[in-house]
């Protein structure tokens, strides 16, 4: 009797000490125990012991298998027989009698487990175990006891993992502390010759051999492309390989220990297709995610599900607590998300707890961050120096009599940025037994900004739980709740803090010889951005408590009724007080005022879902139907009041309303809608070598006109797994090989606002009357509904090869895409002269994205516990967005930036937000040259920016405007890596894109001659005379010649490639430290950046979170920091 | 699952029960005069605005551009050098927020006879309607010449092509006459109501577009009727009528209200710190030339109080700092003292004046002068420059040449001085006929680029947007020359 049984059995006899009748079970599940505990053969064929149940009662693992297996199968028709030591057949005796009859007739494979599915029929079977041809089965009893400890990669001890003697069945399974004992028989298995195969799902076999040894330790590697994955796919779970949509999947393992304070900043580069760029530098700042493409100039943002709850914020979830992400690219995917998912959906799910030891994670890391790269800019002297060329060259005389004299002046990049610290704490804990498992988390994060004045914090907690209430009730719960806290500064645009701090006059001292905030009584454009960081107190907090509870109620074998009750709550609320001041003439406030602004936000979602599961013979069923309903409300407060003392500058205690003496404002809206939705799936395989899904979902909202209220998403997909046929399945380096395709329609319900449908009055259109004068109110309609609104769509087809092959150490996938978006929401621009201002919604444009995405990994997959181990994995993303369609023919939308004005168009035959402007050509060296061209100015002068007249028609007008630049990238592309040797691990990834433009706003105010520091450039390129230079223009403060116009002058090549993380880590011993594991590693973040951009950062999202067209356009963005961070792992 | 649904609009009125009390009518006329306050300015609390001081002043030789540098605000430069593009934003502004006002005028008009209210008051509200619809097309017409003419807000389609000029004019007469008709006396408003349009507000317009049509005798007959009804007076300290203590002034015919009140909602006048120095938190535009300030007669006290300079002391006692002027003088009438200042802001929330007596007695004298009423014209004339002196002896004596062509001369100069930065040189000039040959001997005379590029019988309008000649197919044809 072999040690394990009777722990396991002393153990069980515990956590349930009373065991009824009404526990019935599978037979056969309890065979397949049987054979895993007493680790003997026990052959049966699948039909026979199908729809059999029996009392688990009866079961006593400290008597005999052969006892147990009479009590079992006593009320059954079947009986066993011994075929040899160690192996046992199951037997029906009806079927007996009609077999031998009929003769051996084929037996059913696929419904029972991997050892009948390539047997014969009982018969056979049995006479090949007779005949020792079934396997080695005798045995000669000259046992070795090997003994060991079974664990995973972070020490503890793995329960139930099988361990075989290789080319036998004979096998063991480790204990709950992951113990086994095994005894090898020498005749057949010389023990200097033995091998050991340990296997469990979810990690890595692998093969050890014996020589010799008595103990044997192994540590199990997470095996992360496990084929057999199960994935959840959107109200429900799919195995990884039967997927025939196009899904890009992330474990928590290649997420972990990245200073990331959002789940999105991890995502970058990881799979492809799904573009991922963060807006800002800013700690806690927002991310722009596409999913293969921008399809719509609406919301384009994907759609979050965690654990099932549609629409959190991904802004509150915390990277650590997530056990994976899918991202459910193709519209066949995604399409059980219907409306809500023409963007694409991001499914993630949170960590859950495991049955077992309770086990307490604990996470630590400190980090530094400091800025990448100082923008170059001229110094004192050289500033001066420009000012002056550029007041000569207008005419005007210069103001310093003496630029040298400056010297370098404030290096203002050096004074606003600063090296800052970065925490990360977390502690997690799970657990729980077979029939309640919790996870708990709590964590907090604090990000000071590399911007001095701007953090970040966050703290937050976790519990999900999940109970076994009896074998028709399940239920559980997912917990989440946080609080942000931001400390902002202005960005984005050229008077922003991050704006001026570039922009400013390098003559102005930091601080007067006084101690008073420094300024330039001569140069009256710029402050003083340390200043302005001092007195700047912006302030947001965000608590949001959201997720879900749910029951599953399992009335029959294979059915499934499912009913979840998912919530967000929370609220924002912004403080932004302007304390009084007075820095210089021209740079004071005079009278302090507060803003306070509250939006809260309620939303629940309800799901019912009722799946059947049901094999016939081939053919496999997966079928899910079901009702969502969803609503959510929205509510905003703002309350404005000026005159608060004086000392409120000082003291924070003194910023509240009601110290206000003047000026008092509130304002309030709200909104609500809401969607219900019938949704419906078939998962159909035959022989689990062809697939197809059919899903359908049909979604009403109430943002839609009363006269087409409901969308109807329809989307199927079919699948064929090549390495299941004859011909493949002998190929050995093929493990999988599936041909996927499908096409499905999907909804974008947040194209539109909640109340287009309808006519609305604007309240508060407001004028002055009387004397004394007073705001008297009015109220205009300024809008026109559309009742007939119908619902934008996208439609998508989608082929794709998956590959696994050479032991499952390649993984290959091709995906090929079109996907076109049609009944595109649009607010067509009505002509000017109707005085409508706020255009109607009309279902008008059409844009479609086409594209290729490919993924290659390699994974070693090295059994040897602590050898060398390595793997890579890129993948690469071509994607292509045209416009076309708009309905109004001859309609642009047009993205306007303030000074330079018009910068991207969005019209037909170019992608979406395409840059606009003049193409240029060199600059005018001589007269003759101007002579020579277009009209372009009175003004143009040697050294100004050449326009291109593409019209020909000798004069550069407004019809000389053209398509400058794409701000999409041809490609994106990422690489991961990663190796290990004994006890340290490396780790590494690449992240990029390809041809994509940026329009380099800030050069209006930097390389204009606007009074402002000019960038090195202009130092070291402008034009001085005939021919000085062809790219920088001469400085001149009148530009007569508009030389900053939008013109391709603006236009920089954005590609980049970023090594975005690289860590290394050492794992130390238990010999060292007596812990379940622990681990130190040390990482860089945003370590080196390859680009040809000049600005701070090619990484520009959008910086205008309403306008999704204001894409690649850098107004000065906050620059990502680099992150140099030491952490440890500790487990216990 | 109805509610789920059927979500009726939140904190918002709809449309169709927008018009149904005196209250929604007083409302509805309320937002009709909002569009006025964002003149000046391209993106105010109110929006767009038609950018007057960009279009009349910056345009003119009175004006230099100003503000940050020369690339600040690029269509106000390009329209200086006379080099517009058709996508020209003050253009832009100027046919949107023009249009957007008599959209409101036209909803006024539509509905507000439905209303069951006090028959007067209704009268009143839709004469106050046409004055503004009038006073919007008054605005495009100059600026566009021929442009759509939309008189009703329930059109469904909008496919029309450009109105001609004439027949703009004669709708904008028969607005502006019908307003007279009905439009109480400034005098007999409730003082709650000031800075409503009033019958003397009507019958200069109706003057000026007289003026602009060429049409001098009835130009004379209605600013006639301003003149002797008794309701204005010129103010007796001529800066003073441009500071808040004066925005009760009797001299304000129409005039466009502000109040920094953050209140309600900030309803204060952008233009104050537009036009301000930036040594003073202001951004420097609208920059007055060395040719407007030469063409003030030696010892007008005018000019000090229409423009001043570095080191000059102002009315709080300040001694100025004009910044980076790009000509050396700012704009005196907008400028705000310190005792003025409301919350710390330069936004004192000043009226903008845009018709005054001072105005009607120069135009009418312009009239009388083309007429032959020569003793009339010479009246007026000398009323205003007796009031320039304002006490001070021995400067701008009375004008009495009687020689019809040199007394226009003498009206031009006086109108040029007298309502100097005032927002109507540059339409003065196109209205007299001489635009081209003052704007290119200005370019000429200071060697600048500034009005050189200005090119006779294109330059007069300016460009319709290109966008909306774009949104309607072709149906809304280009200015020739753009």
């Amino acid at each position: 009797q072999p040690a394990w049984s009777q722990t396991f059995a002393s153990s069980r006899q515990v956590i349930n000490p009373k065991l009824t009748t009404s526990e019935m079970r599978k037979l056969k599940d309890i065979l397949q125990e049987l054979k895993y505990r007493y680790q003997v053969d026990i052959i049966f064929e699948g039909g026979v012991v199908e729809n059999v149940t029996t009392s688990v009662i009866s079961i006593n693992y400290s008597l005999p298998l052969e006892q147990n297996l009479n009590a079992i199968l006593k009320p059954t028709h079947l009986r066993y027989k011994k075929v040899k030591e160690g192996s046992y057949l199951i037997l029906d005796e009806k079927r007996d009698r009609r077999k031998s009859v009929s003769n051996s007739a084929p037996a059913t494979p696929g419904l029972t487990d991997h050892v009948t599915a390539t047997a014969m029929a009982g018969h056979q079977l049995e006479a090949d175990a007779q005949s020792g041809k079934a396997g080695t089965l005798s045995l000669k009893v000259a046992d070795q006891v090997v003994s060991g400890r079974v664990t995973d990669e972070s020490g503890g001890g793995l329960p139930g993992v099988n361990i075989l003697l290789k080319g036998t069945q004979k096998g063991t399974a480790t204990d709950v502390q992951g113990n086994y004992t095994f005894r090898i028989s020498e005749g057949n298995s010389p023990n200097s010759a033995a091998v050991l195969i340990f296997s469990f799902v979810g990690y890595l076999p692998q093969e050890i051999a014996v020589n010799n040894r008595s103990i044997v330790n192994v540590q199990l590697k997470t095996d992360l492309k496990l084929i057999n994955e199960v994935v959840v796919v959107g109200y429900g779970t799919q195995k990884r390989s039967d997927i025939t949509g196009a899904v890009g999947s992330i474990s928590a393992k290649e997420i972990q220990d990245e200073p990331v304070v959002q789940i999105g900043q991890a995502l970058q580069g990881k799979v492809a297709g799904l573009q991922v760029t963060q807006n800002s530098g800013a700690p806690g700042s927002g991310l722009l995610i596409r999913v293969r493409g921008t399809g719509t100039v609406n919301n384009s943002d994907p759609l979050y599900v965690v654990d099932g709850n549609l629409n959190s914020n991904p802004l509150d979830l915390v990277p650590d607590q997530i056990e994976s992400i899918q991202v459910l690219k193709s519209a066949s995917a995604a399409a059980i998300y219907g409306a809500q998912g023409a963007n694409g959906v991001i499914l993630i799910t949170t960590k859950q707890g495991r049955a077992g030891k309770s086990q307490l994670d604990v996470s630590l890391s400190q980090g530094v961050q400091q800025i990448r790269k100082y923008f170059p800019v001229t110094n004192a002297f050289q500033y001066a120096t420009l000012y002056n060329e550029g007041l000569v060259n207008a005419g005007q005389q210069p103001l310093y009599p003496n630029p040298s004299a400056l010297g370098e002046g404030t290096n203002w990049q050096k004074e606003v940025f600063q090296v800052a610290p970065m925490t990360d704490v977390s502690l997690s804990a799970s657990g729980g037994n077979e029939n309640s498992k919790f996870f708990f988390s709590g964590g907090y994060i604090n990000q000071e900004g590399i911007i001095k004045g701007s953090g970040f914090n966050r703290a937050n907690l976790r519990i999900n739980s999940s109970h076994t209430i009896n074998r028709y009730l399940r239920v559980g719960q997912n917990l989440s709740g946080s609080l942000a806290q931001y400390k902002q500064i202005s960005e984005f645009n050229f008077g922003s803090i991050l704006g001026s701090t570039l922009t400013a006059n390098p003559e102005i001292p930091v601080r007067m010889p006084d101690g008073n905030w420094g300024y330039s009584p001569t140069s009256l454009n710029s402050g003083n951005p340390l200043a302005s960081i001092n007195y700047t107190n912006n302030n947001t907090r965000r608590p949001v408590i959201n997720g879900n509870v749910y029951a599953e109620i399992i009335p029959l074998e294979g059915l499934t009724f499912r009913s979840q009750y998912n919530f967000n709550i929370g609220y924002s609320e912004n403080s932004v007080f302007n304390p009084a001041y007075r820095i210089s003439t021209s740079n004071f406030n005079d009278v302090a005022n507060l803003t306070e602004s509250t939006s809260r936000f309620r939303e629940y979602s309800w799901v019912n879902t009722l799946t059947y599961q049901k094999n016939i013979g081939d053919h496999t069923f997966d079928i899910l139907g079901g009702v969502t309903v969803q609503e959510s409300y929205t509510q905003g407060i703002l309350a404005y009041a000026a005159g608060l003392p004086l000392n409120a500058t000082q003291n924070p205690n003194l910023r509240y309303l009601n110290l206000s003496t003047q000026s008092n404002r509130v304002e309030g809206d709200a909104g609500a809608w809401g969607i219900l939705s019938y949704l419906g799936r078939i998962n159909y395989n035959y022989k689990s070598k062809y697939f197809t899904t059919v899903n359908f979902r049909a979604d009403g909202s109430s943002r839609f006109g009363e006269n087409n209220k409901f969308g109807y998403f329809p989307s199927f997909s079919l699948g064929w797994k090549l390495s299941e046929e004859p011909f493949l399945k002998e190929v050995t380096w093929v493990n999988n090989l599936m041909l996927r395709g499908g096409w499905g329609s999907l909804g974008n319900q947040n194209s539109l606002p909640n109340y287009a449908f309808t006519e609305l009055v604007t309240p508060n259109i407001n004028y002055t009357f009387g004397n004394p004068q007073t705001v008297v109110r009015g109220q205009a309609v300024t809008s026109m509904g559309n009742p007939d609104l119908r619902w934008e769509s996208t439609k998508e087809t989608n082929i794709g090869v998956d590959f696994t092959g050479f032991n499952n150490r390649v993984t290959a996938s091709v995906d090929v895409y079109n996907k076109k978006t049609t009944d595109m929401l649009l607010q067509v621009p009505v002509v000017s002269y109707s005085g409508i201002q706020n255009a109607p919604y009309v279902n008008g444009g059409s844009v479609t994205n086409k594209g290729v995405e490919l993924s290659l990994g390699y994974d070693r997959n090295n059994s040897i516990p602590g050898g060398f181990n390595y793997g890579v994995s890129g993948n690469i993303a071509f994607n292509q967005n045209r416009v076309n369609a708009l309905s109004n023919s001859g309609t642009a939308i047009n993205q306007f930036i303030s000074f330079v004005g018009l910068v991207n168009v969005t019209q037909v035959g170019s992608p979406i937000a395409s840059f606009w402007g003049w193409r240029t050509n060199g600059l005018f060296q001589s007269r003759e040259e101007i002579a020579a061209h277009a009209f372009q100015s009175t003004g143009t002068a040697p050294g100004d920016i050449r326009f291109v007249d593409l019209d020909g028609n000798g004069v550069i007008n407004a019809n000389d405007q053209t398509v400058i630049g794409n701000p999409w990238p041809k490609f994106t592309y990422g690489l991961t890596s990663y190796a290990s040797f004994k006890n340290l691990d490396f780790r590494m990834q690449l992240q990029g894109t390809y041809g994509n433009d940026i329009f380099m706003g800030l050069k209006f105010r930097m390389e204009g001659a606007n009074f402002f520091n000019y960038t090195m450039n202009v130092w070291e390129n402008r034009w001085t005379g005939p021919n000085t230079s062809n790219t920088v223009p001469r400085l001149n403060t009148n530009d007569p010649n508009n030389n900053m116009r939008s013109s391709e002058y603006y236009v920089e090549d954005g590609s980049y490639l970023r090594l975005r993380n690289i860590q290394i880590g050492y794992r130390i011993p238990k010999s060292v430290v007596n812990l379940r594991s622990l681990r130190v590693y040390a990482s860089v973040q945003n370590a080196l950046t390859f680009t040809k951009y000049p600005g701070f950062d090619p990484e520009l999202g959008s910086n205008r979170g309403n306008s999704p067209l204001y894409i690649g356009i850098d107004e000065t963005n906050y620059p990502l920091p680099r992150i140099y961070t030491l952490g440890v792992n500790i487990g216990l | 699952c109805k509610s789920v649904l059927d979500k009726e609009p939140l904190a918002q009125i709809s449309a169709s029960s927008a018009y149904i009390t005196a209250d929604d009518a007083r409302r509805a006329v309320t937002a009709t005069y909002t569009p006025l306050a964002g003149n000046n300015w391209c993106c105010t609390y109110v929006g767009t605005g038609y950018m007057h001081w960009v279009l009349a002043n910056v345009a003119s030789d009175d004006t230099e551009k100003g503000g940050e540098s020369g690339s600040d605000q690029l269509y106000a430069q390009q329209i200086s050098l006379f080099n517009i593009q058709s996508d020209n934003d003050a253009a832009r502004f100027a046919w949107s927020t023009e249009y957007i006002g008599i959209r409101r005028a036209n909803l006024v008009l539509d509905n507000v006879p439905n209303i069951q209210m006090d028959a007067a008051l209704k009268n009143q509200y839709l004469a106050e309607a046409k004055f503004l619809r009038a006073w919007y097309y008054i605005n495009l017409v100059k600026t566009f010449g021929d442009v759509p003419l939309v008189l009703t807000a329930s059109q469904n389609t909008y496919d029309m092509e450009r109105t001609p000029k004439q027949q703009v004019y004669a709708q904008i007469i028969k607005d502006l006459e019908e307003a007279a008709e009905v439009l109480p006396l400034a005098s007999k408003y409730p003082a709650a109501d000031r800075g409503r349009a009033t019958k003397g507000a009507a019958q200069a317009y109706l003057g000026k577009v007289y003026l602009y049509m060429n049409n001098f005798a009835k130009a004379e007959e209605w600013f006639d009727k301003v003149i002797k009804s008794g309701e204005y007076a010129l103010h007796a300290d001529y800066m003073g009528m441009f500071l808040r203590a004066g925005e009760t002034s009797r001299e304000h015919i129409f005039q466009v209200q502000f109040l920094n009140d953050q209140g309600a909602q900030p309803a204060n006048n952008q233009i104050n710190i537009v036009m301000a120095s930036r040594a003073r938190n202001g951004w420097g535009f609208n920059n007055p030339t060395p040719d407007f300030v030469s063409a003030f007669e030696p010892g007008d006290p005018r000019l000090e109080q229409s423009v001043y300079k570095t080191g000059d002391v102002m009315p709080d006692g300040l001694v100025a700092n004009v910044g980076n002027s790009s000509t050396g003088y700012l704009n005196k009438k907008v400028y705000v003292p310190e005792y003025e200042r409301i919350a710390g802001s330069l936004q004192a929330g000043r009226d903008d004046i845009y018709m005054r007596l001072g105005k009607v007695l120069l135009w009418y004298a312009e009239a009388a002068n083309e007429n032959g009423n020569t003793t009339a014209a010479l009246n007026a004339l000398n009323q205003v420059r007796a009031r320039a002196r304002q006490g001070k002896t021995g400067v701008l004596p009375d004008v009495t040449v009687t020689d019809k062509v040199a007394l226009r001369e003498r009206i031009w100069q006086e109108q040029r001085v007298e309502f100097g930065q005032e927002y109507e040189r540059f339409f003065e000039l196109v209205r007299q006929g001489r635009a081209g040959k003052v704007l290119r001997a200005y370019g000429e005379k200071y060697k600048t680029a500034k009005g050189a590029g200005f090119r006779d019988g294109i330059n007069e309008i300016f460009p319709i947007p290109q966008l909306e000649i774009n949104l309607s197919g072709g149906k809304i044809k280009q200015n020739p020359g753009y």
